[in-house]
């Protein structure tokens, strides 16, 4: 290798090093920042943005879904099987809303025990498979 | 091994380059397009519905092949800078320019084929995780990448060193892009198919195959344009030597 | 065949997602094709200038 590749080589390195040691003490300064969404363990220790809104996601709590009469709004709680969080909602669930489904919820903490949404997002997971599988699977998990 | 030397200084070299990819053309568009009407057919007609997100999910069958090519294509775009930056080889330079804006269209393929299924499934098109932004950032980078060079243009092999600079520096974007579901909370869900292996998320092969036949296809299109590309990009920068001439007058 | 096509009510964002991909890869195809015909041209026009 000629000494100007060389050189040239050195001085590249060096430039994705320090882009490199940068980009990394950035993202761990801003984590929390970067953060999309709040645990209900983390909401439950008072771990939350005041005076604005916010995401809250986990999991869709089995049986928890109801509907509060005389009115369109939805009430459900959110876990992480670590802490719960119930949720008011008023308007349109999104297709793959479902007992025991990852949710994001958009809105703010109207008391120290209930989450105003203004905006709820239904998220799933990285497994696709066709419904006949999907239902062996479940009667293998409860025989 | 002879054999293999030979062909790393032919390729090396413009007009030989120019010679031998010419040939490469027509097989890689055939075979792009038929995997794609495979891959697509196979996809939409054959492949079950998920559990879960019923037809919708088909959608994947464009986007993940997408978005793999928008993380494959920066790659050979840095590694390619990275040659034109310390060796000057200008094959390096043309590949890389060639990539560009084939990589900028999966890019933007990808994120708009991710609104069009994050509406019916998540209930928005857009919201600004880590996977999402780091993924238009990378649209910004193939943008960038294009824009310093043209902003060159009365030299452009300096130019295209400039744009590997840019391209290098932008490296840092992909295992950000890549781990940005494992590190941040996020709405989009992480990787059902990694290349180290472990667990998979598609487990049945009728839904499998369609993916892998999709991410062949679209690696067959990517050589086809980017080739096409180069070549052009060779004849341009390199129009006042007699190669070029003879390139054109035979034709 | 229209039950074959039919996605239930994810119609539009299946084949949209399918529309685009297939629009985006032509756009490409032809751009490139274009690019070559004004590049051969062009060379050719500059070839003749210097020859005259």
């Amino acid at each position: 290798m000629t000494p100007t590749r060389k050189r040239r080589l050195i001085l590249i390195s060096l430039v994705i090093f320090g882009v490199a040691v940068a980009t990394a003490i950035f993202l761990t300064a801003f984590k929390d920042n970067m953060m999309f969404f709040k645990s209900p363990t983390e909401v439950s220790a008072q771990d939350y943005p005041q005076n604005r809104s916010f995401r809250l996601g986990g999991m869709v709590k089995e049986g928890s879904l109801k509907r509060i009469e005389n009115s369109l709004k939805v009430q459900f709680d959110v876990t992480d099987y670590g802490a719960d969080v119930a949720v008011e909602y008023e308007g349109i669930l999104p297709d793959l809303f479902r007992e025991g489904q990852g949710v994001v919820a958009i809105g703010y903490m109207a008391s120290d025990q209930l989450f105003v949404a203004e905006e709820v997002l239904a998220k799933h997971d990285e497994n696709y498979m066709p419904p006949e599988v999907a239902d062996v699977l479940q009667t293998q998990e409860q025989p | 091994m002879n054999k293999i030397v030979k062909f790393y200084h032919e390729m090396g070299s413009p007009p030989s380059f120019y010679r031998i990819t010419g040939y490469w053309l027509k097989p890689f568009f055939v075979l792009a397009l038929a995997l794609t009407v495979y891959g697509l057919i196979d996809g939409l007609f054959f492949a079950p519905p998920d559990y879960q997100q019923g037809d919708s999910y088909r959608i994947m069958f464009v986007h993940v092949p997408a978005a793999w090519m928008s993380l494959f294509i920066y790659a050979i775009i840095g590694v390619c800078g990275l040659i034109a930056f310390v060796w000057r080889m200008k094959v390096a330079e043309a590949v890389m320019m060639a990539s560009a804006p084939i990589g900028a269209l999966f890019t933007a393929l990808t994120l708009l084929t991710g609104m069009l299924w994050g509406k019916p499934m998540w209930g928005t098109y857009w919201d600004w995780d880590a996977r999402m932004t780091s993924e238009l950032i990378l649209l910004f980078l193939y943008i960038g990448v294009m824009g310093i060079y043209s902003a060159y243009d009365d030299d452009p092999r300096k130019a295209a060193r400039l744009a590997a600079l840019v391209a290098i520096i932008g490296l840092i974007n992909l295992p950000i892009i890549r781990y940005s579901v494992e590190w941040w909370t996020s709405i989009h869900q992480g990787a059902s198919i990694s290349l180290m292996g472990g667990n998979s998320g598609i487990k049945d092969w009728s839904m499998l195959r369609p993916l892998l036949v999709m991410a062949l296809a679209t690696k067959f299109y990517y050589l086809y344009s980017m080739l096409h590309r180069a070549r052009n990009y060779l004849l341009r920068t390199e129009q006042n030597k007699s190669w070029v001439m003879r390139q054109l007058t035979e034709q | 065949m229209m039950t074959l096509l039919d996605m239930g009510k994810y119609n539009f964002f299946v084949w949209g997602s399918m529309a685009l991909f297939g629009v985006m890869l032509a756009v490409d195809f032809i751009s490139i094709h274009r690019q070559r015909k004004q590049l051969s041209r062009q060379i050719k026009s500059r070839q003749r200038r210097q020859q005259s």
